[in-house]
């Protein structure tokens, strides 16, 4: 058995409790802005996290901090406590600005394996860091080889650090495929034209033996490769990940936290599917507020499940309005209590999809 | 300690000095019409995969420490009118995904691993923790231009690919390692390994405080 020992996460909206609470209330972080770094005045969803520089770190470096700060103390890095790393752009942004620059110095957060160093020295983590990078599951593949690594006895506890920042590199590639426009993102929403909003986010999950209230009940993950960035259009991925979290599940009363980003055909295919396998579950998405975090999203979300778990209500869908490619579509914050679990899923580039079921007493 | 049986190896190196030359017969292998969507890191890896034996039960791990240089290069460039088709292939994990798309195969599990120094320590880990008998651990590197000379990028191109198993049987050779308690410290040359690879060579990294790997071949 695998427990969540600590889960912390922050957003646009703050920190997890604070980004709950905006939640609960049906704030909208995402804001229209320019894309930036491109031709044009376009306008896009976007929701960024404060500036956070530290010295001379990169402008989100005192969100890591922050997250780090908050651990429990342990030899992390370290024989038994692995840290698996999760981001789908790393340090990107740092290669956007020396290509505009030329200025050397900012390589040293350019690339997964610099950021790695700058964390060890300046967190002190050991060198038992694996990278992954994954697009948008990328999260959840951390937090399956930290259940991996804590059920058989390779770690006492194992640490899931994840982030994602913006940059030009991120909002005008996204852009530049025309999944990024000026809508705004209504997740699950049966309408003319989708769109995604791009947010930013950071967590830091714990997994290890010791019970709480949080059990991780297993994981599954399926990749379709039918195309670089559409799902099988018969959507069979879908199918074949709801139907590993049914399975999963057996027969507990779940909510579903979907993958939810606003595009139209995901969105059908997904609210179908879970229709299917969890009929008269509550399906919701909070990304048509804090935006798609991007390789985070599975961490940053399992984190806001957990607080929302904790508190007793769990905020509804947000960013869309009826009609919905569903009637499982939760348009009210409703009681956790009344569940005995979560599903929750995640879905990238490459028709990746990931799925968790989490157990809460 | 633990350990993997190697049931199939497959490698593509550049030769040092060739000028492109064995990538321009790569590019022949796959065809111009194909070859114009597909990066050289993707038809590198692309070549190594396809003697192992993959189905959607099939775990993968992949690793690559700076992934898709030359599209990331072109991406940065297409500034400010960025490029739709370089940014879906600058996208790790795109090498492997290119070959997986082109033959409709899905997998189960997909670990593509970035990282520095210890990244195949680490995917050897990662695949090992995966269950089922259908393993394939696979990776590459290709070179850049002005990511080259910023230090960021591959010095020379080449691509590796094993399928493994929990078993012995049917095993062509085998891969153990072990970590010491401190830390791992256990820095491997991956193309040195790739070299061993691809000669059938043996390959033995022993190193302080505990920490070792080791390639063995069968008689």
């Amino acid at each position: 058995m695998v427990y969540l020992q600590h889960a912390h996460c922050l957003t646009a909206l703050g920190d997890t409790a604070a980004t709950c609470d905006a939640l609960l209330e049906g704030t909208i972080a995402l804001q229209p802005q320019v894309v930036p770094g491109v031709e044009g005045e376009d306008q896009v969803p976007l929701a960024w996290m404060p500036q956070a520089a530290i010295g001379e770190t990169p402008r989100w470096f005192g969100h890591l901090q922050a997250l780090r700060d908050q651990l429990p103390d342990r030899p992390w890095g370290q024989a038994g406590y692995p840290i698996f790393v999760t981001s789908s752009n790393y340090g990107i942004d740092h290669l956007f600005e020396y290509c505009q620059s030329g200025v050397a110095k900012v390589l040293e957060w350019g690339t997964p394996h610099n950021i790695m160093a700058q964390l060890q020295a300046r967190f002190g983590w050991g060198e038992r860091m694996t990278v992954f990078s994954h697009a948008c599951v990328t999260g959840q593949l951390g937090l399956l080889q930290a259940q991996r690594a804590v059920e058989s006895g390779a770690a006492q506890e194992a640490l899931v650090f994840s982030f994602d920042f913006l940059s030009p590199f991120v909002i005008g590639g996204f852009h530049s495929l025309k999944i990024l426009n000026a809508g705004m993102p209504a997740p699950y929403h049966a309408g003319a034209m989708g769109s995604i909003g791009l947010g930013e986010g950071a967590a830091a999950v714990v997994v290890g033996r010791e019970p709480t209230p949080y059990r991780i009940g297993g994981q599954s993950l399926y990749n379709e490769m039918y195309h670089f960035t559409s799902n099988a259009p018969d959507g069979s991925g879908f199918e074949q990940i709801f139907k590993a979290a049914a399975a999963l599940a057996g027969g507990d009363r779940v909510w579903v936290k979907g993958h939810g980003t606003g595009t139209l055909e995901a969105g059908q295919l997904e609210a179908e599917a879970a229709a299917r396998h969890f009929p008269g579950s509550p399906l919701l998405s909070w990304k048509g507020s804090i935006g798609h975090t991007l390789g985070s999203c599975a961490v940053v979300e399992l984190c806001i499940a957990i607080e929302a778990i904790r508190r007793g209500q769990v905020p509804a869908n947000l960013g869309a309005e009826a009609p919905y490619f569903s009637d499982a579509v939760a348009t009210q914050a409703f009681a956790a209590g009344d569940y005995d679990g979560v599903v929750l899923t995640s879905n990238a580039f490459g028709g990746a999809h990931a799925a968790m079921l989490l157990s809460y007493e | 300690m633990s350990e993997l049986f190697i049931r199939k190896v497959a490698t593509w190196i550049e030769p040092p000095g060739d000028d492109g030359a064995a990538l321009a017969a790569l590019r022949e292998v796959f065809g111009k019409r194909v070859a114009r969507r597909m990066t050289r890191l993707g038809m590198m890896v692309s070549q190594v995969l396809k003697p192992m034996t993959i189905d959607a039960g099939t775990s993968l791990v992949y690793a690559s420490t700076y992934s898709e240089a030359c599209a990331i290069e072109k991406f940065l460039k297409s500034f400010p009118f960025p490029s739709p088709q370089m940014f879906q292939t600058s996208i790790h994990p795109s090498a492997p995904e290119q070959y997986l798309i082109q033959q409709q195969q899905p997998v189960g599990e997909f670990f593509p691993l970035a990282g520095g120094t210890d990244i195949l320590l680490r995917a050897l880990d990662c695949v090992y923790a995966c269950g089922g008998d259908s393993l394939v651990l696979c990776g590459g590197e290709e070179v850049g231009t002005w990511l080259l000379e910023a230090g960021v990028s591959s010095l020379s191109n080449y691509a590796w690919a094993l399928e493994l198993s929990h078993s012995a049987s049917d095993a062509i050779g085998h891969l153990c390692w072990e970590e010491g308690e401190e830390f791992s410290a256990l820095k491997l040359e991956l193309p040195r390994f790739v070299a061993a690879l691809n000669e059938r060579a043996p390959y033995c990294v022993e190193l302080a405080q505990g920490s070792r790997m080791e390639l063995v071949w069968s008689a």
